[in-house]
């Protein structure tokens, strides 16, 4: 035996890192094995290096639009591989950070891969060295998944994952799937001058979001010279001369579409490898997801499961909620997870970010409703960095004017969200924002100018110009 | 050590292959298997794959060379390495920076992936067309003018025609005639591939050098259907499936033990008779066509050639034919069977003197005893090189393969 622990965990991820420490906070031994790299999918290949590119993706957008208008004289030069060195930087600092804030909690990091045969017991697979702990907390994750199209061979198709790491800019990119990770890489790979094509299934790109927003995130993208086809169910994929055709069916005929470089981007599968769930008596539901309660445990009595494993919204801060109350829980509290408000966000350029109810989630719950659309061009702010495009979508409950839902596409999107956010989960109505002061300029005003706005009483609107109708 | 990228044997009459296109840059990474250059032989045209890793590090021959097989064309190996030859190497490069400005033609979405232009702004297409074409300016009487006007003519275009000017009213009168004796273009062209410019060229060469008749046999098929049923019985467990093709190579092959002529090549006013019947067979591909060789028929049973075939035909459609595989033919089979064609003629494939054209088995009444019974019937029309064979000649071994044919139990004699 090498070692006994009040909490063991299983994955080095956001849910699983965040586990471990708040278990040691709460004055747990804890053990924490990793099978690759501290920081799981969100620090080495997902949340973080996308947004370098992003990050850098905006840069040049700028400077292109800059150079258009004629207020830079020559846009320069810029070099791909700069930007992959400066993205491998910022994931070693932040994973060496990571590893730095376990060691100071004194939570023993196993690099190796973990079987999980018995309740009690983790075990190291090659070396055979065993660690008894009295909870566990499963936070494997998730893996990219390839489709089963035919054609769609590795080599033939990439996932985000290697899409991240490409050598050199494709000349053109087909993009299977146009969820948020779909949407992000064609804003990154569009913008480094790649012609991209989106080929999504369902009637719009990420679906699940508010009709209104996606509309407004379509055309923004689609301004930006990508390509995106709805409805259409990708049949093969083909070797070309030097490239790669995806034939598709939309409306029953078959097009094609040729493309240097195909990505697959059509959801992520639980990764369950070494946890033997059957002799553990771990269920799971339809989609081979954990299953788990709302105090995150399993239906295996001490086995706690979060983050991707467990399906639900594959986030990088719904593992850090779940991993949180699983700890807790483990260390002898009875919290329960509140995942109601769940703030989303795309990285596109422009950005999505939503929380709350979709127009269409209130109808189908049959609340009485009223909405705002309030555009980014009446902001001072939005006009003097250029960033005219895009709105914000307010609903509120009518009876009682409770925020519901609020829902942004536009410039810096995501990071605007939180104040929605911490309206939505303190349950604030309409009129909490009427002597709530916002800093001016800002783009945040967008949130107060939006909410005020579905009561007629927004400042920088015309009378009577409510965009929603 | 950098590894020597050597020209590939192509063809059969020449030893030289041309360089069409280099896929790569001197300085670029390279794969195994990655296409360097597209060659043009007489036989076709090839992509030759790099089988060595490593980057480019230089191209002794560019595009438009002729270069000998067995000549070393271009190195591959590590940045800064030396060669043996005195060509420096690429140097490893620092950083490749590129310009912020690039922009694609929209049209260009996920369309194709060809190689983009350099960039072009705006502002400098605009200054082009003001200065350097026609002044903007178009000086015109004011007759010609009404006269323009009143028949919705740009005076630009006149002036792009008759650049004289002022413009009067008899050129727009001109304009209008001509205008009116132009017929509309209805056509369009296609850019022609490598192997369609190939083909165009050797089918004219074979047509003007090698004059062509033609003979064709009608052939009952009721033995080579049986022949080919017992065959594929026996070899199912085998993955082999033989198909018309295999048998009539088969029954060709051995008419020529009879007719060795029919196996041959004129060549500078001697006929160089093969002793091997090496078997072409026409594939279609996309865009053209090729025609992998099977080497040796005669001595080969009719499974082996119809491994041989079906490999042949796997590597055409996915490219990978290399010109060793379309070499050293002595004769051809082109089959559009599977068209339901009654009978057609085939073009020889130079530099040989005979090519068989197989059409479709058809169930056809024929008088077999002063009786009508129904038999599935076959065209073969093979076209032959007058220089070479006669008519007779030609005629007595079209006899002996429908004999084969139609009575395979003599193959084994």
């Amino acid at each position: 035996m090498a070692g006994k622990y009040d909490v063991a965990v299983i994955g080095g991820g956001p849910g699983g890192y965040s586990a471990a420490i708040r278990a040691a906070q709460l004055g747990g031994r804890v053990v924490l094995f990793e099978k690759e790299n501290i920081g799981g999918t969100c620090l080495n290949v997902g949340c973080i290096p996308t947004k370098c590119l992003l990050e850098k993706a905006a840069l040049i957008d700028k400077i292109r639009k800059n150079t258009e208008n004629g207020m830079l004289k020559d846009a320069g030069l810029f070099s791909w591989k700069k930007i992959q060195e400066q993205k491998a930087s910022v994931v070693k600092k932040l994973t060496s950070g990571v590893e730095g804030i376990l060691r100071s909690y004194s939570i023993d990091t196993v690099k190796g891969k973990a079987l999980l045969r018995e309740p009690r017991t983790v075990e190291i697979e090659g070396t055979g060295e065993k660690y008894e702990a009295d909870k566990i907390i499963i936070a494997t994750g998730s893996k990219a998944l390839i489709p089963k199209i035919k054609g769609a061979e590795k080599g033939n198709v990439i996932d985000s994952t290697e899409a991240l790491g490409l050598k050199k800019i494709p000349i053109s990119m087909a993009i299977i799937g146009g969820g948020v990770i779909g949407v992000e890489f064609a804003s990154i790979y569009s913008t480094f001058g790649t012609n991209v094509t989106i080929i999504e299934m369902l009637p719009s790109i990420v679906a699940t979001e508010d009709r209104d927003v996606v509309k407004g995130l379509t055309r923004e993208l689609e301004k930006r010279n990508i390509r995106i086809v709805t409805g259409a169910r990708v049949e093969e994929i083909k070797e070309g001369s030097g490239t790669k055709i995806v034939k598709y069916s939309k409306d029953n005929t078959i097009s094609h579409i040729e493309a240097e470089c195909v990505m697959a981007a059509v959801g992520r599968a639980p990764n369950l490898e070494g946890i033997d769930v059957e002799k553990l008596g771990i269920e799971m539901d339809s989609k081979m997801n954990i299953k788990v309660n709302s105090m995150m445990e399993t239906t295996a009595k001490g086995i706690f499961a979060v983050g991707d494993v467990t399906g639900g919204y594959q986030l990088a801060h719904s593992a850090y909620a779940e991993a949180e109350v699983a700890a807790e829980n483990c260390m002898g509290g009875k919290l329960e997870a509140n995942l109601e408000t769940m703030p989303r966000c795309i990285y596109s350029l422009p950005q999505l970010a939503a929380v709350g109810l979709t127009e269409d989630n209130a109808k189908e719950k049959g609340i009485e409703f009223e909405k705002s659309i309030f555009p980014y061009a009446a902001n001072g702010k939005a006009l003097a960095a250029d960033e005219p495009g895009g709105f914000v979508k307010v609903i509120c409950e009518k009876y009682s004017g409770k925020l519901l839902g609020v829902h942004i596409v536009g410039s810096y999107a995501t990071e605007l969200i939180s104040s929605a956010t911490v309206a939505i989960n303190m349950g604030a109505a309409a009129e909490d924002f009427y002597r709530m002061i916002f800093p001016h300029p800002t783009l945040s005003e967008l949130i107060k100018e939006s909410v005020l706005s579905v009561k007629n009483l927004a400042i920088h609107i015309p009378k009577g110009q409510r965009t929603d109708k | 050590m950098a590894t020597k990228i050597i020209m590939p044997s192509g063809g059969q009459t020449t030893n030289e292959s041309l360089i069409v296109k280099w896929h790569k840059k001197v300085g670029d990474e390279v794969k195994r298997g990655d296409v360097l250059f597209e060659i043009e032989t007489d036989k076709a045209a090839l992509e030759v794959e790099s089988y060595a890793e490593g980057y480019l590090l230089a191209v002794k021959y560019n595009e438009g060379e002729y270069v000998s097989a067995g000549e070393v064309v271009a190195y591959v190996g590590a940045l800064g390495e030396k060669l043996e030859d005195g060509l420096t190497g690429a140097e490893a490069e620092e950083d490749e920076y590129q310009p912020i400005m690039k922009k694609e033609d929209a049209t260009h979405i996920g369309k194709t992936s060809g190689v983009s232009g350099p960039a072009v702004t705006s502002e400098n297409t605009s200054e082009n067309t003001s200065e350097n074409n026609y002044p903007s300016k178009i000086l015109a009487s004011p007759a010609a003018r009404y006269l323009a006007r009143k028949n919705n003519i740009s005076l630009e275009d006149v002036a792009k025609n008759s650049p004289a000017q002022p413009i009067k009213r008899i050129d727009i009168e001109n304009y209008i005639k001509g205008r009116k004796e132009q017929p509309v273009e209805e056509f369009y062209f296609i850019d022609t591939s490598n192997m369609r410019r190939v083909i165009a060229r050797r089918m004219a060469e074979s047509v003007s050098v090698a004059p062509h008749f033609t003979v064709t046999m009608e052939i009952d098929m009721t033995e080579a259907i049986k022949l080919r049923q017992i065959l594929n019985e026996d070899l199912k467990n085998q993955n082999i499936k033989v198909s018309y093709n295999d048998i009539i190579m088969k029954c060709v092959s051995k008419a020529i033990e009879e007719h060795p002529i029919i196996n041959s090549t004129y060549f500078e006013d001697r006929i160089k008779v093969y002793k091997n019947v090496n078997f072409g067979l026409a594939v279609a591909i996309k865009g053209g066509l090729v025609v992998p060789v099977v080497r040796e028929v005669n001595k080969k049973s009719i499974s082996g050639i119809a491994r041989k075939n079906a490999e042949n035909i796997n590597k055409a459609r996915d490219g990978k034919l290399q010109p060793s595989d379309m070499s050293g033919g002595t004769i051809t089979l082109s089959n559009l069977g599977m068209y339901g064609v009654d009978s057609f003629t085939a073009i020889i494939n130079q530099p040989e003197s005979c090519i068989l054209a197989a059409a479709s088995i058809v169930e056809k009444p024929v008088i077999v005893g002063g009786e009508i019974v129904v038999k599935p019937m076959m065209n073969i029309t093979a076209s032959f090189d007058h220089r070479v064979i006669d008519g007779a000649e030609g005629a007595a071994f079209m006899k002996d393969v429908k004999k084969y044919l139609e009575k395979p139990q003599l193959l084994l004699m």
